[in-house]
């Protein structure tokens, strides 16, 4: 999650509480004991207020925050732990992706999947992200951005990004992959969804052939981390698609209201906004 | 554990570029404290930890010592040393996979290792699937003998148990985006046990999973890595609730062949034939899996690796789980779908006969003509 510096110098939030649902929801998941809502939502709080001086100026990035929890007690068998720590550590972060704002080149990868019907895929959890380091590397030393995943079990449908959900564009249609228990419910895709319709678009949480791909205009990602980032093109058995990228696109369009939500400098009907004070 | 949260605690206040001084501070003073560790052992060479042997369950009791070594992401491991059991400094970003092994003691008193060559390959090829560097076979297998014979009291009298020994590969350095850590960290430590399951040696009564998913094609179920284990949990601990002692998983896509259970292989014996399910990167290629399979091959049975479909396991005559923790362990029944299916146990099953030459390597009472066994003092 993050914390930004408004124009006007306010310290905002971006819907925390949803973090605080999710890692409830998670935890549940895996058999561990969680924070209540409020006892996040306080972490997340002091550590933001703490680090005040951290946070960026405005237009200049935002503090990144890791809330982080891990069984810390003595156990020695398959079981679960007899104590747990929540920890919130900062971080100012800019862009996500050494691309910058440039748009990404995305690798569909067919061996490594990232979660599996039955596994823990919609949960934040670290188990969904050391397996996948080796599809990533793999894919960044042939110069791609990232990798986006496809269901386990049928290898025909596309999930997400190794930190981002994604998105596609034709006409006045948005489509994104539904999140069945595979893939991570991510808050700015909730977000996303929810300018989208407002906008008069029509949004389809589905399943989406990998096939889909060719026929997109535009495709962008969206995470805490990555924002809502254009793709440029995507790669899938040595076909290389390419979209329309640049000003006047859907793509912008939807994230300068996102970000404009997010600074401050559009209003929040929606009161996705906390202001950390 | 404390240690590491009260200074996290302390650290809260700071961002990621600090905690990262702070971080490389600690290490420091570690390892200057390690150092000045290298004491005179403080125990007689025949004296016994203050452990109840007779009551010895599958908890942790943590032993004396324990064995620290740290690589950067570009450098080697190279130099570990003999610490006292202890909290570890821990970044919150670390991810790990371990091995398990044990240390037995014969009846004159010399403490075997068993096969821990093979525990220190697999742990490279496990490292090498999740981009960690790892030790050497040479430098696993030391770390794992002076770990072992450091803390010779914490044996088990022999027949009562054995010293379980945990070796554990992390990644420890400071780390916010996705990728490798910039550090890693080498531990081993060790806890005397007895039986892994509650029932003690009585057979096992397992459930066959059909909702929770172990590993998938492509994944990671072939590395002994955490994250295996704690998306179970839920799976295993409501097959607990409901009675019984472990779950069998299936594969992901047909959901219809047998994989393994929650910490250990499968066996299937059918007449002369023993089957258990092939290692295509999803199960756990088990130690003793591949001893087991050895012995049973010796002795005449037919040793099939295949894959095994549900319906060939509710039909055997006996069914047998391995593992280092488990050892070889009878299954009394197995439930799929409300239906129930019982298996022969006891003195005379082809499951007590594998046992008895395995266990009998182990401790030293059968010849070891295959080299197994690794003699510690």
């Amino acid at each position: 999650m993050k914390a930004y510096r408004g124009e006007d110098g306010r310290v905002l939030m971006f819907r925390p509480e949803l973090n605080a649902m999710r890692m409830k929801n998670g935890a549940e998941r895996m058999c561990m004991h969680s924070p209540s809502v409020q006892q996040f939502m306080e972490g997340v709080k002091q550590t933001v207020l703490a680090n005040k001086r951290w946070v960026p100026p405005p237009r200049k990035g935002s503090l990144y925050l890791r809330p982080l929890l891990f069984g810390s007690g003595a156990s020695l068998g398959v079981s679960a732990a007899s104590e747990y720590t929540f920890v919130v550590f900062g971080s100012p972060v800019q862009n996500y992706f050494k691309e910058g704002t440039a748009a990404l080149n995305l690798y569909v990868e067919e061996v490594v999947p990232r979660a599996y019907i039955g596994g823990t895929g919609a949960v934040k959890a670290i188990s969904n992200y050391g397996p996948v380091l080796d599809a990533m590397r793999r894919a960044k030393a042939r110069g791609f951005s990232d990798v986006l995943y496809l269901d386990a079990e049928t290898k025909k449908n596309i999930e997400e990004v190794s930190a981002a959900n994604i998105f596609l564009v034709k006409g006045n249609t948005i489509v994104t992959p539904a999140t069945n228990g595979t893939i991570l419910r991510g808050i700015i895709r909730e977000s996303v969804i929810e300018i989208a319709l407002d906008l008069g678009y029509k949004v389809e949480e589905r399943v989406v052939p990998v096939e889909e791909l060719k026929e997109a205009e535009e495709v962008f990602c969206t995470g805490t981390a990555a924002g809502i980032a254009s793709v440029g093109s995507i790669t899938f058995q040595n076909i290389r698609t390419e979209y329309k990228v640049g000003d006047g696109l859907v793509t912008q369009q939807l994230r300068s209201i996102l970000v404009g939500i997010q600074t401050g400098s559009i209003q929040d009907t929606k009161h996705w906004i906390l202001e950390i004070d | 554990m404390f240690k590491a949260i009260s200074s996290l605690r302390k650290s809260l206040v700071l961002p990621l570029h600090s905690n990262i001084r702070t971080l490389q501070t600690f290490s420091k003073n570690d390892a200057q404290a390690a150092s000045a560790l290298r004491e005179k052992p403080l125990y007689q060479d025949d004296e016994y930890a203050d452990v109840d042997w007779d009551n010895l369950g599958f908890g942790l009791t943590p032993a004396d010592y324990m064995y620290v070594m740290k690589c950067s992401k570009d450098g080697e491991f190279t130099q570990g040393e003999l610490s006292r059991f202890g909290n570890i400094q821990l970044s919150p970003s670390a991810g790990a996979i371990y091995e398990g092994t044990k240390a037995y003691r014969k009846e004159n008193g010399k403490l075997h290792l068993f096969r821990p060559d093979h525990n220190a390959v697999r742990m490279q090829l496990g490292a090498e699937r999740m981009l960690m560097p790892s030790p050497s076979v040479h430098q696993f297998v030391d770390a794992v003998k002076q770990t072992a014979f450091a803390n010779k009291r914490w044996v088990p009298p022999s027949g009562k148990g054995s010293l379980y020994i945990r070796p554990l590969l992390m990644g420890s350095g400071p780390v916010l985006g996705l990728g490798p850590s910039p550090e890693y960290t080498f531990i081993v430590y060790a806890s005397p046990v007895g039986n892994y399951f509650k029932e003690g040696i009585a057979a096992l009564n397992l459930y066959v999973e059909e909702e929770y998913v172990r590993a998938a094609p492509g994944g990671a179920g072939g590395v002994k890595s955490i994250t295996n284990y704690a998306p179970v949990l839920k799976a295993l601990s409501r097959a607990k609730s409901r009675g019984f002692s472990d779950v069998l998983y299936l594969d992901s896509v047909k959901k219809k062949y047998l994989e393994e259970a929650s910490s250990c292989n499968v066996f299937v014996i059918k007449g002369r034939t023993i089957s258990t399910p092939a290692t295509n990167g999803t199960i756990l290629e088990g130690i003793t899996r591949k001893s087991v399979m050895e012995i049973a091959s010796d002795q005449g049975y037919e040793v099939v690796e295949k894959a095994v479909h549900v319906d060939e396991v509710m039909d055997a005559d006996e069914v047998f789980c391995t593992g280092t923790a488990v050892g070889v362990a009878p299954v009394g029944t197995i439930t799929y779908q409300d239906k129930r299916v019982e298996y022969e146990t006891g003195d005379e099953s082809v499951c007590q006969k594998l046992r008895s030459v395995l266990v009998g390597i182990q401790t030293g009472s059968i010849e070891d003509t295959k080299g197994w066994v690794t003699c510690i003092n």
